[in-house]
């Protein structure tokens, strides 16, 4: 995968594990990749992803367990913070740029649901054509 | 353990011009180091004197504490095995000479990596283009259970497939306690996969830094901070 | 560590194919040639031309030979692919020498077989010209092999004593090389390559000048058979050590 090497590699390793595990295609529970293994698929240093991982186990979302790997945590509560503090994360992102313009906070509600309406309208082309 | 290696006080001229000036580095772990810098300023010179066949600097280079010349060999896996090779020799033959005189070759390392990057053993080194004859230098290379291997310029005038199988066999293949240093004078295309950075300019190291460490601080790309080096700011317009 | 047992084979190797090639040319030029006074002559003077022919072109081969070997000695002191192997400088060094005369007498033994095989194929037989040889010398057979394996060994180092002279000379010239400015190196290097050549020739005429001076009182005898391979052995050692300290010290791979 492609890295914005602005930004450390290891934060966008944990982003991209964390993206996984809330889109489900990590669930609660399943094995992470062996390190090595996750290097090569993601073209980095294997120290990079330890400390990825060990920032992970650290927040709690990932469990090691000596011998048979790193395991998703089966925690659901866990997760759903998780998830909880990303739509925070990209909602002040959105929130914070449109303040910034002096859009008052009716419109930015307005807004969005304007352009979710049309996002679906077009989704909907999209799948009947 | 883990590997160390020390340069100490470093001073090398050669035909009475100034290469290397009071270098000093330490470098501990299990670490991917960046060696980075222009070409002709010395990254080349760096590492033939901690492999041992550039002579005559002043100073002091130890791995894992040892600072003998034959002991410094043994730890030290330098990308430049083909250097001297008689050109007509095939690749087979390259590998039984290797194999004969390094104790640390691990002949089935090395099938794995060949196998990896498509090598075909009857060629001859006259007849490999610069991406397979790289991708053969890295087999064996890395095919030594060295503590520390050097590899300079790994990806210069390669095409880009040939460079992504070569960093994918870096990551595969380098020991897990080895340290390696990669020197290049174009960093984008290794950014990713740098624990640390090793910057010489002027005849001397300027920078040592980890790359999180920068991408943290300056918020910039490594290359975009590599370049603000060398006073070329000018990027960011 | 690379033990010595291992760089010789692996130095051998090289060497032996280069030497093998050259012997196949040199049997092609023989063969090649009697076909020829075949056609010419016919088969009167096959045998006699056998044997002047095998000498002629044994001895271009062993021209060839000598080159191609000091070139591989030569080769070793700026190759990354032989000072990258983890050894000591003096076991590089007298590993590559020592693999440089072991296929000299490998030439040696191959000539020898040659000679006896041509002989033989001229209608000769080799034990009545050994025996000849012997008899009108008037030595047994005893002191006929002595006399043959000390000329051998005197050969054999004295060949050595030129390699390793050759060597002491590329090696100054290289430890020289890297102290000189860029730009001026050609033509300092060409001067200084005649300066040190003739040098060391004058030292090694007035050394065995002084030697022969001493030796004079002696007659040609056992004695000076042996003081000549001691002499001979003891520049090879000395220059040997030199050139070890040279490499050791001054002597950079090229780049």
């Amino acid at each position: 995968m492609e890295f914005d090497d602005k930004v450390p590699i290891y934060y966008q390793i944990k982003t991209v594990i964390y993206d996984q595990i809330i889109a489900g295609q990590l669930a609660p529970g399943d094995k992470l990749p062996a390190i090595r293994q996750l290097a090569v698929s993601l073209t980095v240093n294997v120290n990079t992803v330890q400390r990825a991982l060990r920032e992970m186990i650290d927040e709690g979302v990932v469990i090691s367990q000596r011998g048979r790997g790193n395991f998703v945590t089966s925690n659901a509560e866990i997760v759903e913070q998780l998830k909880q503090e990303l739509i925070d994360r990209y909602l002040k992102q959105l929130y914070d740029q449109l303040h910034r313009l002096n859009i008052s906070d009716e419109q930015i509600v307005n807004e969005v649901t304007a352009y979710i309406e049309r996002q679906g309208d077009l989704n909907d082309d999209n799948t009947e054509s | 353990m883990t590997t160390t290696l020390k340069v100490e006080n470093l001073n090398y001229r050669r035909n009475l011009k100034r290469i290397l000036a009071d270098v000093s580095l330490s470098l501990t772990g299990n670490k991917i180091v960046g060696l980075l810098g222009e070409n002709g300023a010395g990254k080349t010179t760096l590492m033939r004197l901690i492999a041992g066949v550039a002579k005559n600097a002043k100073g002091i280079i130890s791995v894992n504490d040892k600072t003998d010349l034959a002991t410094r060999k043994s730890l030290i896996s330098y990308s430049n095995p083909l250097g001297g090779m008689a050109t007509n020799k095939r690749i087979s033959e390259v590998k039984d000479f290797y194999q004969q005189v390094y104790p640390d070759f691990d002949e089935q390392k090395y099938n794995q990596m060949i196998t990896f990057l498509k090598l075909d053993e009857s060629q001859r080194l006259s007849a490999l283009s610069k991406g397979t004859g790289e991708k053969l230098v890295i087999s064996l290379t890395l095919a030594r259970q060295a503590s520390v291997y050097l590899l300079d310029e790994p990806f210069s005038g390669i095409d880009s497939m040939s460079r992504k199988k070569i960093i994918n066999s870096i990551i595969q293949w380098k020991p897990a306690d080895s340290l390696m240093v990669i020197s290049d004078h174009y960093v984008s295309e290794i950014a990713p996969i740098l624990d640390e950075i090793v910057v010489v300019k002027d005849n001397t190291i300027v920078v040592h830094k980890a790359a999180d460490t920068i991408r943290e601080e300056s918020g910039q790309s490594i290359e975009d901070y590599y370049e603000s080096l060398y006073g070329e700011a000018d990027s960011n317009d | 560590m690379t033990k010595f047992t291992s760089l010789i084979p692996a130095f051998l190797r090289d060497r032996f194919k280069s030497l093998n090639r050259i012997i196949l040319l040199m049997l092609i030029a023989i063969v090649m040639t009697e076909v020829y006074v075949f056609f010419q002559e016919g088969t009167g003077n096959l045998g006699a031309s056998l044997m002047s022919y095998t000498v002629l072109w044994s001895s271009v081969a062993s021209f060839v030979v000598f080159i191609r070997l000091s070139m591989f000695n030569e080769n070793v002191y700026q190759n990354d692919s032989i000072r990258l192997i983890p050894a000591s400088d003096t076991k590089v060094y007298l590993g590559s020498l020592c693999t440089t005369v072991i296929s000299f007498l490998y030439f040696m033994v191959v000539q020898l077989v040659l000679r006896i095989v041509t002989t033989l194929l001229a209608g000769n037989n080799f034990t009545d010209i050994m025996g000849q040889i012997f008899s009108e010398s008037g030595l047994n057979s005893g002191q006929g092999i002595a006399i043959v394996l000390v000329s051998l060994g005197i050969a054999i180092v004295a060949i050595m004593m030129v390699w390793t002279t050759i060597s002491l000379i590329h090696l100054i010239m290289l430890s020289i090389d890297a102290f000189l400015p860029i730009g001026r190196q050609r033509i300092i290097r060409g001067i200084l390559y005649i300066v040190i050549s003739l040098a060391i020739i004058r030292l090694g005429a007035a050394f065995f000048n002084i030697y022969g001076t001493l030796m004079n009182g002696l007659s040609l005898g056992w004695g000076a058979a042996f003081s000549i391979l001691g002499v001979l052995a003891l520049v090879v050692v000395v220059e040997s050590v030199v050139n070890i300290l040279l490499m050791n010290k001054f002597v950079e791979t090229a780049q």
